[in-house]
């Protein structure tokens, strides 16, 4: 009996311990400083092949992730919307979901969630593949490549 | 000092009022009964059928398709165009040519071509620079996608209430028009198609090819074979820079013709609308049709140039604001139109209006969808040309911003799962933020595509806060409601029902309008009697009330007058307690109740050769020193056969009661003037503003107020005796009612005896309460028989109705009623279950004994609710019916008694 309960806790750390060190990463390389960088991806035919597509005024975006669950995405010399001074600083709200495999983006105006599964991130770029939902329902073809 | 003040700013605060209540009448002259706005209505949906939008219906009332396509349908050649589109507005003017914009004017411009006004049905009698002929033209243009959008939102909106207040005959009109709306959109998308082809088919031949485009892209390097797909006088120093992209003269195309291709021209007006010329009032009086399109068609064009250019050089091709205009009207059509309302036309095809709506909304979002950044894309230039063509942003070609609402609009009409990548997320917040932040027009698209894709009542306080005041300050603030009723149940948008009212009420029965200042004053403009009334001096829900457009003169749709009135009439349906009649259908199954009979003063009831007098009650108070006769006009009585008119166009009339018809009915149809300068849309007085605004010389009244106005008449003496009875659930009551108006001078009695224990019970009343049995598996039988003594035509006594009815307290909550009707020799079975009449949906034995002698039993069987049994063959006698299924307890039974 005592045996048993010795393996059990071995168990339960090491999924503790797996988790608690990938929700770190995550975390920190998402977090640690603004994301300058985007390249959109797309699969429009489905056929596996993605494209580079050319997305002017979003691809020099400052996106900066706040541990507060805070999205800030700053617009830089490429503006979105020129001429409203208001635009130039959108917030959002980003949540980790599902041991940290998927990331969730709401804005401030918009409840509806756009989800991402990350595909891998590090220290100076991450891979985000746009999905419908966390269950990988609908996958729009678009990846995202993000770049410091 | 200070109380003297007081006393004195009281004094002058009385003086006003009185002044107001004495001398223009100001409290009451807002007084809009619902009457008031609904006859309005129906005054601006005349005028809208009459002048501003031609339909293809002949006749006789039978529909065509509304697009007239070739018999060799890769001709391209159509014999509606223009029909089903509504114009924007009539605008007024000495000189049609004003109408022509570029084809007329300067004489030695290359687009100057005065034969582009020669076709038409009064041709050779339309533009004219002499003075005096006082010709206005039709408006088509970039506003005619809205104006559809609104258009086929009225109708839809119009044939809800009509099925609502049962007016089935009027409403299948309604939906016939719809149809005809609906297939003018896909005439727009066919003729864009063949557009695109016949360019890709001139540059193949030769035509109209050259390198001029190589001046706007220098990079373009000239070939033989290769022409840009519109040449530089098309697209020089305009917003068409794109359509200078190298095509190649080997290009095959085959124009998509299902009308489903999401690819659309704006309008395709012609000449030929002329026909709603109406030369009863100058006002009226169209003879040319301006439009780009119109300008373009050759013949009656006589210079030689590409149709299809020169429809880009005036950008009467799709963009993202007529999208969304049409989305409206799309929206409104898949709440309100049943998926089995159908339209057959003459040729006996059948077609199914909310289907041909949801084609065409899925077409048009998912080609914007599918195309590269929700860019426009001229068809097939990614093929035929050296890259891929898409209408500028100037253009309206670009929907970046807008997609993902329009996407969500478009899952709303189809129940589809559109969703948006990352691009069209982000930049619909940016979206947001512009209309948050800015009073940019981007705002109203926000406004329009929230209002249509989510429930935002349920949206967070800061969207819905953004949409509250950003719909006020663009004029939108019908959406709130449009939003409420395309989503029912949750939180509501909040709406200020007496701002919708004051507006209903403000806007002149002529129609809006606007007048310049100076109008008439070198005497050879039509006569234009126009209110410039605020808020309804433009096209309300496009340009707002703050930006009402002053530049010309003017008579405008009322289209957002009539989405506005159904739009309120649906979103506050106690309003619906008067009926919801179209004039021109004088039948009302509800016969009980007629549009305005409170306001045709006189009795309800006549006795045979006895006579009554009948008179108008004006729908809008009378101000001294102005009296019922001198603001009424037109008047117009008439009536059914029976009742004899003293007088037809007097404000009152003898009627007299001569023949024998019930009911019979009474009709006046009249015109009332009212002064409705003085006010602004939420009733107070705007003197000062408006004087400042308007200058007094071009004001002039509401010209006239229409009204078609019935009232029931009852032939007393001729009185048809009906009452219903009905059982609640094993309650142990039996309430018999009259069917008969509850007249004055009528009395009801009532003589009812119990089958089963011979008690006879006296009534009086229009409608009475039997105390019967109330225990389990209680039944019985009762004989029941009204008498109307009637007071008011003497001599017709005693008129009598008798019935039988039987109980029966089941378990389960059904029941059995048998209403014999002895007359016809039948009877008739009706299931109840807890007082409801009890849907059948199949089969049920039925089997009727006689219980007072031999007889075989006969067995029937029960197909639906109400059926009649013959029952001719039976003898006198007392006979149980028994109906069977296994849902109920037992089987249901009753009993009746045949005694001819």
């Amino acid at each position: 009996m005592k045996q048993v309960v010795q393996y059990s806790s071995i168990v339960l750390i090491a999924i503790l311990g797996s988790a608690f060190t990938h929700t770190t990463g995550v975390l920190e390389l998402l977090t640690q400083s603004p994301w300058t960088n985007l390249q959109v991806w797309e699969d429009n035919a489905g056929t596996g092949v993605y494209t580079q597509t050319p997305y002017d005024c979003i691809e020099d975006n400052n996106w900066v992730f706040l541990q507060s669950g805070a999205l800030m995405i700053l617009e830089d010399s490429l503006r979105c919307v020129p001429d409203l001074p208001q635009a130039d600083s959108m917030n959002y709200f980003w949540e980790l979901r599902l041991n940290d495999d998927f990331l969730s983006l709401t804005s401030e105006y918009d409840e509806e969630e756009m989800i991402y599964e990350i595909i891998s991130i590090g220290q100076d770029s991450m891979v985000l593949l746009k999905v419908e939902d966390q269950y990988q329902q609908y996958i729009i073809h678009e990846k995202l490549v993000f770049t410091r | 000092m200070k109380s003297l003040n007081t006393l004195w700013n009281s004094a002058r605060l009385l003086i006003a009022v009185l002044f107001c209540v004495v001398v223009i009448g100001c409290i009451n002259a807002q007084n809009c009964s619902v009457d008031a706005i609904t006859a309005k209505y129906w005054q601006y949906r005349q005028n809208l059928n009459k002048h501003f939008v031609l339909n293809d219906i002949d006749s006789s009332g039978c529909i065509g398709d509304g697009i007239g396509l070739s018999s060799t349908p890769e001709d391209c050649t159509f014999s509606k165009s223009g029909y089903g589109l509504p114009a924007t507005s009539i605008i007024i003017s000495y000189d049609g040519g004003s109408g022509m914009f570029d084809r007329n004017g300067d004489t030695s411009s290359v687009w100057y071509d005065a034969g582009c006004a020669e076709a038409g049905p009064d041709s050779g009698t339309h533009h004219s620079s002499i003075p005096n002929r006082k010709f206005n033209h039709l408006e088509y243009g970039s506003e005619t996608p809205h104006q559809m959008g609104y258009y086929w939102g009225t109708l839809a909106t119009e044939y809800a209430l009509l099925t609502q207040n049962h007016q089935y005959e009027a409403a299948q009109k309604t939906l016939d028009e719809l149809f005809l709306g609906l297939q003018a959109y896909r005439r727009l998308d066919m003729q864009a198609n063949c557009q695109v082809k016949k360019r890709y088919d001139e540059i193949k031949a030769g035509f109209e090819v050259g390198n001029e485009c190589i001046s706007t892209y220098p990079w373009n390097i000239f070939e033989p074979e290769r022409s840009c797909l519109c040449i530089g006088k098309y697209v020089a120093g305009t917003n068409h820079p794109t359509f200078s992209t190298p095509c190649s003269a080997g290009c095959s195309y085959t124009a998509d013709l299902s009308g489903y291709s999401g690819f659309f021209l704006r309008e395709d007006a012609v000449q030929e609308q002329e026909l709603l010329h109406d030369p009863t009032e100058e006002r009226w009086n169209i003879d040319l049709v301006s439009s780009a399109f119109a300008m373009s068609v050759a013949p009656p064009c006589t210079t030689s140039f590409s149709q299809p250019c020169y429809l880009v050089k005036w950008q009467n091709f799709m963009s993202q604001d007529g999208v969304i205009g049409l989305m409206i009207g799309l929206t409104l059509i898949k709440k309100f139109i049943p998926a089995s309302a159908m339209v057959t036309t003459c040729d006996s095809t059948v077609y199914y209006p909310l289907e041909m709506a949801i084609d065409i909304s899925s077409a048009i979002v998912d080609r914007v969808d599918r195309a590269y950044r929700n860019w426009i894309l001229w068809p097939e230039s990614g093929n035929c040309c050296e890259r891929k063509v898409y209408l500028t942003e100037s253009e309206g070609g670009s929907m970046k911003f807008t997609i993902h609402g329009l996407k969500k609009a478009a899952n709303y009409m189809d129940g589809g799962s559109r969703h948006s990548n990352s691009d069209e997320y982000l930049h619909w917040q940016y979206l947001t933020a512009q209309a948050g932040f800015s009073e940019s027009d981007n705002g109203k698209f926000w406004l329009r595509l929230m209002a249509l894709g989510w429930d935002v009542g349920d949206k967070g306080s800061v969207v819905q806060n953004i949409f509250k005041n950003k719909s006020e300050i663009h004029g939108t603030e019908i959406l709130g409601m449009i939003n409420n009723i395309l989503y029912p149940g949750g939180g509501d948008v909040k709406v200020d029902r007496d701002f919708f009212e004051a507006m209903l009420c403000s806007a002149p029965c002529s129609g809006p309008c606007v007048k310049q200042p100076n109008y008439g004053t070198n005497g050879v403009l039509p006569e234009f009697p126009c209110s410039n009334t605020p808020d309804w001096r433009g096209q309300r829900w496009e340009s707002g009330s703050v930006n009402p457009e002053l530049v010309k003169n003017r008579l405008y749709n009322g289209l957002d007058y009539m989405l506005l009135y159904n739009i309120y009439m649906l979103h506050f349906p106690v309003q619906q307690a008067a009926p919801y009649q179209n004039p021109d259908y004088a039948t009302h199954p509800n016969a009980n109740s007629f549009f305005g009979d409170d306001h045709i003063l006189g009795s309800s009831t006549l006795c045979k050769g006895s006579t009554g007098y009948y008179e108008i009650d004006p729908v809008y108070d009378v101000i001294a020193p102005s009296t019922t006769a001198t603001v009424l006009t037109d008047i117009k009585w008439s009536s059914t056969s029976s009742l004899l008119l003293e007088s037809e166009q007097m404000v009152g009339t003898d009627v007299t009661m001569e023949g024998d018809d019930n009911p019979s009915y009474l009709e006046v149809s009249f015109t009332q003037q009212r002064d409705i300068n003085l006010f602004n849309s939420n009733g107070t007085p705007v003197i000062a503003n408006y004087v400042e605004q308007i200058p007094p010389q071009s004001q002039t009244p509401d010209i006239g107020c229409h009204f078609t106005f019935r009232k029931q008449i009852t032939n007393a003496s001729e009185l048809n005796v009906n009452f219903s009875v009905r059982y609640s659930e094993c309650s142990g009551t039996v309430y018999a009612v009259t069917d008969n108006l509850e007249l004055e001078g009528l009395e009801y009695n009532w003589n009812v005896v119990n089958m089963e224990t011979n008690a006879v019970t006296f009534y009086q009343g229009p409608q009475i309460s039997i105390p019967v049995s109330s225990a389990s598996g209680a039944s019985g039988t009762l004989f029941i028989q009204l008498t109307i003594e009637n007071e008011l035509c003497p001599d017709e006594d005693g008129i009598t109705q008798f019935n039988i009815f039987s109980w029966d307290c089941n378990a389960y909550g059904y029941k059995l009623a048998i209403q014999p009707n002895p007359a016809d020799n039948e009877i008739a079975i009706t299931i109840t279950k807890d007082g409801e009449i009890e849907n059948i949906n199949e089969e049920k034995g039925l089997i009727i004994n006689r219980t007072n002698g031999n007889m075989s039993p006969i067995v029937s069987t029960l197909y639906t609710n109400g059926q009649s049994i013959n029952v001719s063959n039976l003898p006198n006698g007392t006979y149980s019916i028994e109906v069977l299924d296994e849902k109920y307890e037992k089987p249901l039974s009753a009993t009746f008694i045949i005694n001819r």
